[in-house]
C-alpha cells in the first residue's frame, strides 16, 4: 500500500515538474516531512564520506555544526524577512569552500524541520556536488539545458539525509555562462521556485571574479551569500565581488577555514588545535 | 576601506597562522649568530701602557728644544715605526698573517696590520698656566696589538713598545743635536762675517785715517792752525825781504873789496879794479895820446899783464860783471831815492836788457871769485845771503804750509762722504755683533738643551705597564653575541610576522570583513581536519625531521673533510667551553 502510495506521489511530482505553467501543490507543500522520493534517485552515502568530505551532517554536535546553524539561523531570517526561496552561494576566488559550505548550508536548512532543500550544481565547467557525496558523475543540469532531459531524472537524494536533493552539475560544458542565462535557465529557477513554497532553492556558483557565469546567473536568484576564505582572499577580492552582487541582494558573508574558532578535526569530536593554538587561546581568553 | 589596527586577538591568529615560517627565521638567526660567535676568530688584544713624563729639570730653568705636543709626536713616532719596512719585519719575525699571506697581497697585509695596531691617549684636564682653565692633555697613551695567539700577540706588543720607546728617544736626541748643529754653523757663519767686516772697517779707516769724522775736529784745529802759522812765515817772509832789500841797498853801496893801503897810505887797488881803473886811464890817454905815447903803452902793456894775471874776461862773465854791477846801483839808488826816482827806472831798464840779453842766469861772476875782503862787505854779504837763505827756507815752509793747509781742506771736504760709509760699515759691524751674541746665547741653549736628552732628564716615554699574555680574548665577546644573536631572533620572527601581516592583502579575519563590507559575517566556519589533513600534516612534520637530520649529516660531512675533524672539534669546544 505505502508503495502505491509512493508511486502516485512520485507520479504527480514528476507530473507538476514536467509541466511548465507553476501550480501550487499544497499537499507536497504541506507535509514536507513525507515527502520520500520514488522518481530521484537515492545513493546511499557512508557516514565516513561525508566526514572526510567535511560535510556537517556527519559531525557529532559541536563548534562546526554550530556554525552551520548560526548561518542557517541568518540565512533564514533574512530569507523569510523578504520572502526569498532562492539563495546564491559563491565566493571572490577559486577553492575558498563555498561549495562545501553550499552543501553543508543546504544540508542545515534542510535539518530545519519545516523545509526541504534543493541544491542546484550550478558550476558547469567543474561540477563538483556530487563528488563529496561520492555520487558517479551522471547527467544533470548540463544535460537538461543543453540535452532537454527530463529533470525528475536528473536529481539525487543522498540517502539518510532527509529533505535534500540535489541536481548535479552533469557533464562539464564551455558555454556555462550562456547557459546558466538561458531563458530555459530562467524557467527552471521560476519552476523550481514556485513548486514548493517551502522548499529552498540553493544554487553552488562558480567563483564570481574568475568568469561571468556567477554574474550571469545572479539576475535569477533573489539572494546571495559570499563565502570568505580566511588569510587566502584578498580584501580587495571581497569588496570587488560585493560590489558585483550589489543588484543581487548580498546577504551577508561567511568566513571560512578560519582560525579565530577552534580548529576541528573530523575523526574526533574534540576541538584539535595544536598545542600553539592551545597556548594562544589561552592568551586570547585572558585578553 | 581602511585598516583598523590589530587587536590582541589577530595578533595571536597570525601567530597561529605563521608560526613555522616565524620560528624558522628566529631559529635561523640564532643559529647564524651562534655559529658566528663559536666561528669567529679570536682575537687577543696585549696591551702596554705608555706614560708621558714631564722634564724633571723644571723647564725655566732650562728648555728644551723639543718643543711639540706629545701627541703630535707620538703621531710622528707612529708613522716612523709602522713604516712598510718595519711592519713587513715584525710581520716575518713572528710569522703573522699566515694564512692571508697566501691569498693576500702585501699591501693588504700592511693595512690589516695597520688596523691592528692602535694607539689611544689617555687624557687628563690640566690647568693651563696660561689661562687658568683645565685643558684636555694627553698624558699618557696606550699601544695594543690584536693578535690571534695571545701570545703573539704579547710579543708583538712587546716589539712595538721599544720600538715606539727607541724611536722617541732617537728622534728627541736628534732633534736636539741638529738644533745645536745648526745654531754652531750659523754662530760660526756669523763669526766669519764679522770678522770680514771688522777687516773691512780696519781697511777703511787706514785708507782714510785722516778724514775720520772723528778726526773732523781735530782737522778743523789743523787747519787753523796751519793757516796761522802760515801767515806768520808769511810775515817772516815779508819782513826778511824787507831785510834784504835793506841789505842789498847797502851792499850795493860797499864794495866787496876793501882798499888796500900801501904803506905809503895809497890805496892799493885790487887786480881787477886797477884793471878797471887802467882801462879807464886807458880810455882817457888814447883820447889825449896817440897810441904810441909811452903812457898809453905803459898802460896798455900793464893791462895785458893784468888780464894774463885775472884771465880773459868774457863778454858774459863781463855782462854778468856789469848786471851785478847795476843791481848794486839799482839798489842803493832805490834805497836813495826810492822807487820812482829816474835813476831808478834807468837802471831798471838796463837789468832788464842784459837781463834779457842773457842766455841762462850766470854763474856768480868768477870776478866775484876773488873773495871780497871787505869786511864791511863781508859781513853785510854774509847777512844778506842768511836772509835769503831764510827767505828761501821760508819760502819752502811757506809752500809747505800752503800745501798742508790744501791737504787739510780736502780731508775736511771728503769727510761726509767718507763720514756716510764709516757709518754704514760701523752700523753693518755693530748688527753683525748683535746678532752673533743672540745667536751664541741661543747656542749654549741648543748645547745645554742636548745635554738635557742626553742624559734622558729631559720629556721621556716610560713604559708604566708593559704588554701582558691576554687571557681573555677580547675578540669576539661569544656571550654577547649569541646574547644579541637571540635577542634579534626573536626581533626578526617579530619583524617578519609584522612584515608579512602588512603585505598580506587577505582577509585575516570577522574584523576586516566588517571593515570592507561594514557588516560582519554571518557565521564563522572553522578549519575542519579531515584524514587527509592530518596524513599532510604528519608527513610534513616528518619531512621536517627527515631533512634537519639529512642537513646536520651532510654538514657533519663537510666539517669532518672540509674544515676541521670532529674530534678536534670536539676537543676544541671543549676547551672553548672550559676557557670561556
Amino acid at each position: 500500500m505505502e508503495r502505491i502510495k509512493q508511486a502516485l506521489q512520485r507520479a504527480r511530482e514528476e507530473r507538476e515538474l514536467t509541466d511548465i505553467t507553476p501550480r501550487v501543490t499544497p499537499s507536497a507543500a504541506a507535509n514536507p516531512d513525507q515527502i520520500s522520493y520514488s522518481q530521484t534517485r537515492t545513493e546511499a552515502v557512508s557516514r565516513q564520506r561525508l566526514r572526510e568530505q567535511r560535510i556537517v551532517s556527519a559531525f557529532e554536535p559541536g563548534p562546526y555544526t554550530e556554525a552551520y546553524k548560526i548561518l542557517r539561523t541568518h540565512v533564514l531570517q533574512r530569507l523569510r524577512e523578504h520572502g526569498w526561496n532562492t539563495l546564491a552561494v559563491t565566493s571572490p576566488g577559486d577553492r575558498e569552500g563555498k561549495t562545501l559550505t553550499a552543501i553543508n548550508l543546504a544540508i542545515s536548512l534542510a535539518q530545519e524541520v519545516g523545509h526541504t532543500v534543493l541544491l542546484v550544481d550550478a558550476d558547469l565547467r567543474h561540477p563538483s556536488v556530487h563528488r563529496y557525496f561520492g555520487v558517479e558523475p551522471a547527467r544533470g543540469l548540463a544535460d537538461y539545458l543543453v540535452d532537454d532531459a527530463p529533470l525528475p531524472e536528473l536529481l539525487v537524494h543522498p540517502a539518510e539525509i532527509g529533505r535534500f536533493v540535489f541536481l548535479p552539475g552533469g557533464r562539464a560544458v564551455e558555454n556555462s555562462a550562456e547557459l546558466l542565462s538561458s531563458p530555459r535557465m530562467g524557467r527552471l529557477v521560476e519552476e523550481v521556485k514556485r513548486r514548493y513554497a517551502s522548499r529552498i532553492v540553493v544554487f553552488d556558483l562558480p567563483p564570481l571574479l574568475s568568469s561571468a557565469d556567477a554574474l550571469a546567473f545572479a539576475p535569477y536568484v533573489e539572494s546571495a551569500l559570499l563565502v570568505v576564505e580566511e588569510s587566502a582572499t584578498s580584501a580587495d577580492g571581497v569588496a570587488r565581488a560585493a560590489e558585483l552582487l550589489q543588484k543581487t541582494q548580498l546577504i551577508g558573508t561567511v568566513l571560512n577555514k578560519s582560525l579565530s574558532v577552534p580548529r576541528q578535526r573530523a575523526d574526533t569530536a574534540a576541538t584539535a588545535t595544536g598545542p600553539v593554538g592551545r597556548l594562544l587561546g589561552r592568551f586570547r581568553n585572558r585578553a | 576601506m581602511e585598516e583598523e589596527g590589530k587587536n590582541l586577538s589577530e595578533y595571536l591568529t597570525a601567530v597561529r597562522r605563521r608560526w613555522p615560517a616565524m620560528a624558522t627565521t628566529a631559529g635561523a638567526i640564532f643559529v647564524l649568530a651562534v655559529l658566528v660567535a663559536f666561528l669567529w676568530p679570536r682575537t687577543y688584544t696585549s696591551t702596554a701602557t705608555i706614560l708621558i713624563e714631564e722634564q724633571d729639570i723644571p723647564p725655566d730653568l732650562v728648555r728644551s728644544t723639543v718643543t711639540t705636543y706629545a701627541w703630535q709626536r707620538i703621531q710622528t713616532i707612529n708613522q716612523r715605526v709602522m713604516t712598510r719596512a718595519t711592519l713587513l719585519n715584525i710581520i716575518d719575525k713572528y710569522d703573522l698573517y699566515a694564512d692571508e699571506r697566501r691569498r693576500k697581497t702585501s699591501e693588504e697585509i700592511l693595512e690589516e696590520m695597520r688596523g691592528d695596531i692602535k694607539v689611544e691617549p689617555i687624557s687628563a684636564d690640566v690647568i693651563d698656566p696660561r689661562s687658568g682653565r683645565p685643558m684636555p692633555a694627553t698624558i699618557a697613551f696606550t699601544l695594543s696589538y690584536d693578535g690571534r695567539r695571545a701570545d703573539v700577540a704579547q710579543k708583538v706588543a712587546n716589539e712595538l713598545t721599544s720600538l715606539y720607546l727607541n724611536e722617541n728617544l732617537k728622534s728627541r736626541t736628534e732633534r736636539a743635536e741638529e738644533t745645536y748643529t745648526f745654531l754652531t754653523d750659523e754662530t760660526n757663519r756669523m763669526g766669519a762675517e764679522i770678522a770680514e767686516l771688522e777687516s773691512r772697517l780696519a781697511s777703511f779707516k787706514e785708507r782714510n785715517v785722516d778724514k775720520l769724522p772723528e778726526l773732523a775736529g781735530f782737522n778743523h784745529q789743523l787747519v787753523e792752525r796751519t793757516q796761522s802759522e802760515l801767515r806768520e812765515a808769511q810775515a817772516q817772509i815779508r819782513s826778511l825781504e824787507e831785510r834784504k832789500f835793506y841789505l842789498e841797498g847797502q851792499l850795493g853801496q860797499l864794495s866787496p873789496t876793501s882798499p888796500m893801503y900801501a904803506p905809503t897810505g895809497e890805496r892799493i887797488l885790487d887786480p881787477a879794479t886797477r884793471l878797471k881803473m887802467l882801462k879807464t886811464e886807458l880810455a882817457a890817454a888814447t883820447a889825449k895820446y896817440s897810441p904810441r905815447h909811452p903812457d898809453v903803452v905803459r898802460l896798455q902793456e900793464e893791462i895785458d899783464g893784468l888780464e894774463k894775471e885775472i884771465g880773459p874776461v868774457s863778454p858774459a862773465q863781463e855782462q854778468a860783471r856789469r848786471m851785478t854791477k847795476v843791481r848794486n846801483e839799482l839798489a842803493g839808488v832805490r834805497e836813495k831815492y826810492g822807487e820812482n826816482h829816474p835813476d831808478v827806472a834807468r837802471l831798471r831798464s838796463e837789468l832788464e836788457s842784459l837781463e834779457k840779453a842773457l842766455p841762462s842766469r850766470p854763474p856768480e861772476s868768477a870776478v866775484l871769485a876773488d873773495k871780497p875782503d871787505n869786511p864791511a862787505y863781508i859781513n853785510i854779504q854774509s847777512q844778506l845771503e842768511g836772509v835769503n837763505s831764510q827767505i828761501r827756507s821760508l819760502e819752502k815752509k811757506r809752500q809747505e804750509l800752503t800745501a798742508r793747509i790744501a791737504d787739510y781742506e780736502r780731508r775736511i771736504a771728503m769727510s761726509p762722504a767718507v763720514e756716510r760709509e764709516y757709518l754704514e760699515l760701523k752700523r753693518n759691524h755693530d748688527n753683525a755683533q748683535l746678532k752673533y751674541r743672540e745667536l751664541k746665547a741661543k747656542q749654549l741653549e741648543a748645547q745645554v738643551g742636548q745635554q738635557l736628552e742626553k742624559e734622558r732628564k729631559g720629556e721621556r716615554f716610560s713604559l708604566i705597564d708593559p704588554p701582558q699574555i691576554p687571557e681573555q680574548p677580547s675578540r669576539p665577546n661569544r656571550t654577547a653575541i649569541v646574547v644579541l644573536g637571540f635577542i634579534l631572533s626573536l626581533a626578526g620572527a617579530f619583524g617578519y610576522l609584522l612584515v608579512a601581516e602588512a603585505l598580506d592583502g587577505s582577509v585575516r579575519g570577522p574584523r576586516m570583513i566588517t571593515a570592507i563590507l561594514g557588516v560582519a559575517p554571518l557565521s564563522i566556519l572553522p578549519v575542519v581536519e579531515n584524514s587527509e589533513d592530518l596524513k599532510r600534516r604528519r608527513r610534513k612534520r616528518r619531512l621536517a625531521l627527515h631533512s634537519t637530520v639529512a642537513a646536520v649529516v651532510v654538514l657533519g660531512i663537510i666539517v669532518q673533510f672540509f674544515w676541521i675533524p670532529w674530534d678536534v672539534l670536539w676537543f676544541k669546544g671543549l676547551r672553548v667551553l672550559m676557557g670561556g
